[in-house]
Order: structure tokens, then sequence, then C-alpha cells
């Protein structure tokens, strides 16, 4: 790597300098040596324990595979697409590399990701699941596990407040307002029923519920009138107290779980993917629950769904597309890379490698998973991989939420303005 | 030896015909001496230079080029001539926003930042017992000031359960979410460019000790009282000081990142009113792949901030002093 890197700077060194560098020179014949070795470059984000067990699977797949060098680059988060579109930019993209669904789709269209048909086994993922790796009908990345949008409930908070957890099989946004006002009311000062969010999730399961989804054909998908009853939900929920004023939820709205109110016991409830549960649970050092999403009245599907919760992609350019291949089928397929990933990276959706790990896994990725099954009949389809520029949505659907919350604009008008923008900045 | 009193003939001053030969000697050597002095001073700048040359002006042009494109990052580019530079008036009110609150950073915290400075300045040169240690604690913040870990402090000391809340508590008076609410989120933000006056405070301090004390000896005789010969002597005498603070102090505000991008999680939460100027870019480039836009949009905040810059040393003829005029 080293190496390859001080070829490129020299190159660009050469180039600036205005020598004359011919292609072949800088030729990236990375990987393939005389020996026929093969080096796969391979990129993903996260803390330090993923960084940790991904490496340990690597070396296994290594030393199954001797004539394959890895050569693993990561980073945080907040850095990692910085990173990645400028070695795609420059024509210096891994050779395999992690990305989620709010990239894929540009990624896809935009030719830089490979075709993974026939390069990994895919008989044993979750059919549903794998199609969101599909972008216009390719199979541009594999699913590496799931998470589900979910309601969680902090047990004990309910239990001082002498208020039941609510029958969730059945109960519909009303009830969800009503037992967080309740909660509020019962609870004592400085404990709050619930804490509102604007994830393009919520809205997605919202939306699913009246038929509609959040991107159709490139556009949003949603109504005027589905997102002003969206946002009206929330504003609803400061209004009967239900949740606190409006600059602390703006202020809770951007902590993470371990700040949340469930998180800290001054709340019963709010809404978070599944993969946040062991850190609400150590957090908060109390029981916390999975809650199916409440329903509209009448509604005839539950809007929940499965979200990939990254996938595997391979650069459309390396050199290596079979060893690339191989390795993703091996993160995803192999039970023993399996026992060693275990949900880092989503619940499993491989069958073949749940059966193997399912008992080892830790006590919350359990009660996700028995989560899963208890809704598995009412999921809806996941997502399809989202239109360009649907990285700015989140943001933007939440902007218009807090200016609802905070009382700038109406819940109509900002479901106007909010499609408005949206509808420009994409595609 | 003759004429060695001689004053340095000012730069571009006709030759003295009638001086001596051995003055002219003299002058010859110093001219000699000063090419040496320049030779030296170069030969130190050229790394610097060449790091402009092969590293910042590269990328600097560039950039200049894709703002008159339609460039993504990860596609081809297309030149729309003058389109981005239009839109950010005509079709983009969160550009607006953005400038708009940066303005407003910029126009208020400079000012009060320059004023503590000044004041705590003018506090620790009346010859406090400790002073290193005095300056060093009030630098501090400058150093961290523009850190994660003091945006994410500032996060805690401003939000709904945190240490000013709890100080208001003292006094009775019910505080809320300051960094969530749309109205005084970019307050905070003020605060936090203030707290770090300890760098434009230890220039104020050197300004401070430049002065001669005789100036105020014979003020004082004359009558003066301490106000009056603060306005008259130190702040005259002082000007040249200001006007440096200013400027940098001016820049540096204008491109403020990563306060607001902790502060408001990358977003300009809540409701854009911690958009900034350099955040929105950020945003558009990184995010919104919109690299020929973002690229156009620095290139703004440059032209704003030149102009700026060269308004103020417009100004500065009619209010810095510097003691030779």
């Amino acid at each position: 790597m080293p190496h390859r890197q001080r070829t490129a700077r020299l190159c660009v060194a050469l180039a600036a300098t205005g020598a004359l560098v011919t292609t072949a020179a800088c030729g990236g014949d990375s990987g393939s040596g005389d020996d026929g070795k093969v080096t796969l470059k391979v990129s993903w984000w996260g803390e330090a324990s993923r960084h940790k067990i991904t490496e340990q699977a690597i070396d296994l797949f290594e030393k199954q595979n001797p004539d394959v060098t890895v050569e693993s680059s990561y980073s945080t988060w907040d850095s990692y697409y910085d990173q990645l579109t400028t070695k795609v930019a420059a024509g210096d993209a891994p050779d395999v590399f992690a990305i989620e669904i709010r990239k894929l789709g540009e990624f896809g269209r935009k030719n830089t990701l490979a075709d993974l048909k026939g390069r990994v086994n895919t008989g044993d993922l979750d059919p549903k699941l794998l199609s969101s790796g599909k972008v216009d009908g390719t199979q541009y990345a594999i699913p590496t596990g799931a998470n589900a949008w979910a309601v969680m409930a902090n047990t004990a908070v309910f239990e001082k407040a002498g208020v039941d957890l609510p029958d969730d099989s059945s109960w519909t946004w009303k009830d969800y307002e009503d037992v967080s006002t309740q909660l509020t009311e019962a609870g004592g000062s400085g404990i709050y029923g619930t804490q509102i969010n604007f994830n393009d999730a919520f809205l997605n399961v919202f939306a699913a519920q009246r038929g509609e989804s959040l991107y159709d054909n490139g556009k949003i998908g949603i109504s005027t009138g589905t997102l002003a009853d969206w946002y009206q939900l929330s504003a609803d929920m400061i209004k009967t107290k239900g949740s606190p004023d409006a600059a602390l939820s703006n202020e809770l709205d951007a902590n993470s779980i371990e700040q949340s109110l469930i998180g800290t016991n001054k709340g019963g409830m709010g809404m978070w993917w599944t993969n946040q549960l062991s850190a609400a649970g150590t957090a908060s050092g109390e029981k916390i629950e999975l809650l199916q999403m409440p329903q509209a009245p009448g509604a005839t599907s539950s809007g929940m769904f499965l979200q990939p919760a990254m996938f595997w992609a391979v650069g459309a350019h390396s050199k290596q597309q079979q060893a690339a291949g191989k390795l993703i089928d091996f993160l995803v397929n192999d039970p023993q890379a399996g026992k060693i990933l275990g949900s880092d990276r989503g619940l499993p959706m491989n069958s073949k490698v749940l059966k193997e790990i399912r008992s080892d896994l830790p006590p919350a990725d359990q009660a996700s998973l028995d989560y899963v099954d208890k809704v598995r009949d009412k999921l809806a389809d996941p997502p399809a991989a989202y239109p360009d520029g649907a990285a700015d949505i989140p943001d933007m659907l939440k902007r218009y939420g807090q200016d609802v919350v905070s009382g700038n604009k109406s819940p109509d008008a900002a479901a106007e303005g909010f499609l408005k923008e949206a509808n420009s900045t994409l595609g | 030896m003759t004429g060695t009193q001689v004053r340095p003939r000012p730069e571009g001053a006709p030759p003295d015909s009638r001086r001596s030969a051995s003055a002219q000697e003299a002058d010859r050597a110093r001219r000699r001496r000063r090419r040496r002095e320049a030779l030296t001073a170069y030969l130190f700048l050229a790394p610097w230079f060449g790091g402009l040359l092969f590293i910042t002006a590269g990328p600097l042009l560039a950039s200049l080029y894709l703002s008159f494109t339609d460039y993504s990052l990860i596609g081809g580019s297309d030149w729309i001539g003058l389109s981005n530079y239009t839109r950010m008036f005509t079709d983009d009110p969160r550009f607006l926003k953005a400038l708009q609150n940066t303005t407003v950073y910029v126009f208020v915290s400079v000012p009060l930042q320059l004023a503590f400075a000044l004041l705590l300045a003018l506090l620790l040169d009346r010859g406090v017992r400790g002073l290193a240690v005095y300056r060093s604690v009030y630098y501090l913040p400058s150093l961290l000031g523009s850190s994660v870990a003091i945006a994410i402090l500032w996060r805690k000391v401003f939000g709904d359960d945190g240490l000013f809340n709890h100080f208001l508590g003292l006094f009775g008076v019910d505080g809320r979410s300051w960094i969530g609410d749309p109205s005084t989120a970019l307050g905070t933000l003020i605060v936090l460019n203030v707290w770090t006056f300890g760098s434009p405070m230890v220039i104020f301090l050197a300004g401070l000790r430049q002065i001669p004390v005789n100036y105020y000896e014979a003020a004082g005789i004359d009558g003066a009282g301490k106000v009056r010969q603060f306005f008259h002597i130190t702040v005259p005498l002082l000007t040249p000081v200001i006007f440096f603070n200013l400027i940098l102090q001016l820049i540096g505000a204008f491109q403020s990142f990563t306060q607001a991008f902790v502060v408001s999680g990358g977003n300009g939460s809540p409701s854009d009113s911690t958009l900034f100027y350099t955040m929105y870019v950020y945003t558009k480039g990184f995010n919104s792949f919109e690299m020929g836009y973002a690229s156009a949009m620095a290139w703004f905040l440059v032209i704003i901030i030149a102009c700026l810059t060269a308004l103020n040393f417009l100004l500065s003829k009619y209010w810095v002093f510097y003691g030779d005029n």
C-alpha cells in the first residue's frame, strides 16, 4: 500500500510540475504481481471494535486463500464518504468497500460499482433484503444485515409512573400520543412520555400505512396531506406535553441514544433502529422493550420494514473482480466469519449463518431478532435504492420539522415547502 | 570619521551629492547587507512558496475552474458559465440564510471579542502578580476554542440540563435549551467565539508594552485623568494593533466551521439557525456532491473576505495612527 500511494503521489507531483508522464508509467497494475498473487483493497467505516473483528475475519479469509492479500483501510463514519468519494473521483477506488442505502443509488447509477451477479452466492440471504442492493435491476451491492425501526420503551420509567406498557399489537398513533401524555403527567417533574424525531424511516412507516412511500420514481412519493399529518403528530406531542418543549426536543433529537430520554431514565419512549437497543440498555441500566410501530386506523399495512444496515460493493474499475466477489461471499456466507462478525453490521439475515450463531449473539440482538420474527408476517418490502440527491433529504425533513415545532411554520406550509425543495433536489 | 551620524536615508530619496566618499562607501555596504538579508529571507520563505505553488495553487485554480461547471465529484462535469453564481442569489434561500447567519456571527462576535481582549489586556498590563499564569489561563481558550471537544462541551453547557441553566437557577430564573431554540442557538456560538479572546489579548498586551511610560507621566503632570489618558494616549497608539487584530479575527470568523458543525450536529440545527457559510459549502460539496456549486460558493467567500479586508485598509487611513505620521 505505501508503495502504491507513493507512486500515486509521485505521479501527481510530476504531473503538477508539467513533466511528461506516460500513462504506462503510472498505470495502476496494483495487485497481480509476478507470482500470481492478488492484492485487494478493502474500506469500511466504524469504531475500534468493528475494525478489530473485521480484521479477524479478513485474516481467516487470507488463511483460506493464500494467494490473496487484503489491505484494509477504515475510518470513522464522519469522514468515510469524504474519503471514499475522493478516492472514487481520483480513480483510486478500493476493490471492496462498505456503502449504505442513501448513497448506493447514486454510486450505482454513476457507474462506479461492479455488477455482483454470479460473483457472490446469495441463496441463503433474505430475498427481500437482497433486493434492496439492486439499482435499476442490477445487483450492485450485497446487504450485510438488517435493522428494523421500532419504538423502544423504558420499562422502569413506565413502572415507576404506574402506567402499563401499551398493547403494541394494535395501537394507533392516537394511543401513542395518549400514553405519552399520561406518562408525563404520572411521571412527575422531569419525566416525559416520549421524545420526538424526524427520521425518514419513521416517515416511511407512517406513509406506507397509507399506501405511500418516501421515494417513488426518483421523486418524493408522499402527498402533502400525509406529510402535514406526520409533522402535526410531533407538534401535537409537544402540545399535549407527551414530549418536552420544542427547544429541548430539538436538543434531544441531535443527541446520541445514550443521552436520550430513555437512555437517561427521564422518559418512557422513543424510536430508533434495533441496533441501538443494547446501547439504550447499557446507558439506562434498565430493561428496554421493543414495541411495534403504532398504526393509522384502518391501515392495510403495518408499514414496518427491514432496512439493510449496510452493503458490501465492488469498485467498477477494480481489476480483481473475482477475488473481490470471493471476499464478499466469505464475509456474508461463511459461518465462521459470521461467528466473528456477529451482528456488528446489522442483524444477520443469512439463514444458514443465523442458525449457527443465533444463540451466541448478545441478548439485545437476540431480542431484536425475536422482534423481527414476531413482526415478519407484517413486514413491507425494504426500500429500493434511493434516487440521486437523497443524501440531503433526512436533514431537510428534520429542518422543516424543527420549523413546525418551533412555531415558525404550520404543518401544511412545512409539508408544501419540503416537497418543493426536496423534489428540486432529487434527480 | 566624518558624517558618522548620518540618518538612514528614506527609501527612494535622491543621493546626497555633497556627502563624503566614506559615507557613500558605508551606504554601499549597507545595501549589500540588505541584499544578503533579502536573499536569506527568500531562502527561508522558499519552502512556503514551494508548498503554495505545488500543493495549494493547483487545487485553488482547479476549484476556480470547477466553480463554472456542474462537477459532481463522482460524475463528469459540464461548463455552465455563471449559473452557479446566479443560483446563489436567485434560487437558494439556504445560501442566503447561511450568509446572514455568518454575517451576524462575524459582526457581533468580533467587536465583542476584541473589546474583551482589550479590557483584559489593560487589566493584566497594570502589573498583576503572576502575570504569566493569567496570560496562559486566558490564552488557553484560544487554543481550545475551535476544537471538537470544546464544541461538545458547549452543547452540555447550554443544553436544557446544562451548567448555564443551573447557574440561572441560583437566581430563580427558569432556563431552557439554548442550543435547541432557533432564536438562541447562534447566540451560544457567538459567546463561544468571544470566549476565545486570548490570542488578540496577548497581542494587545504586547502592544500596550510598546507605549512609552513617559507619555502617561507627562499627561499625569498636565492633569489628565486615567480615562482621558486611555482615550488620548492608549487608544491612538494602539490603533495599529487594533487594526491588525480586527483584520485577523474578521477573516477567522468568516471561516468558522468546527464549532457550528459540532454544536448543530452537522446540519445547522435547529431550523438552519447555526448554518454557517463554510458548513453549507461543505454540505453541498461532500453530502450533495454538488462540488461545482460548492466551489462557486467558496470563491464567493474569498471575494467577500477580500473586499472586506480592502475596505478595512481603505478606512484605516482615517483611524489608524502609525507613530511616524
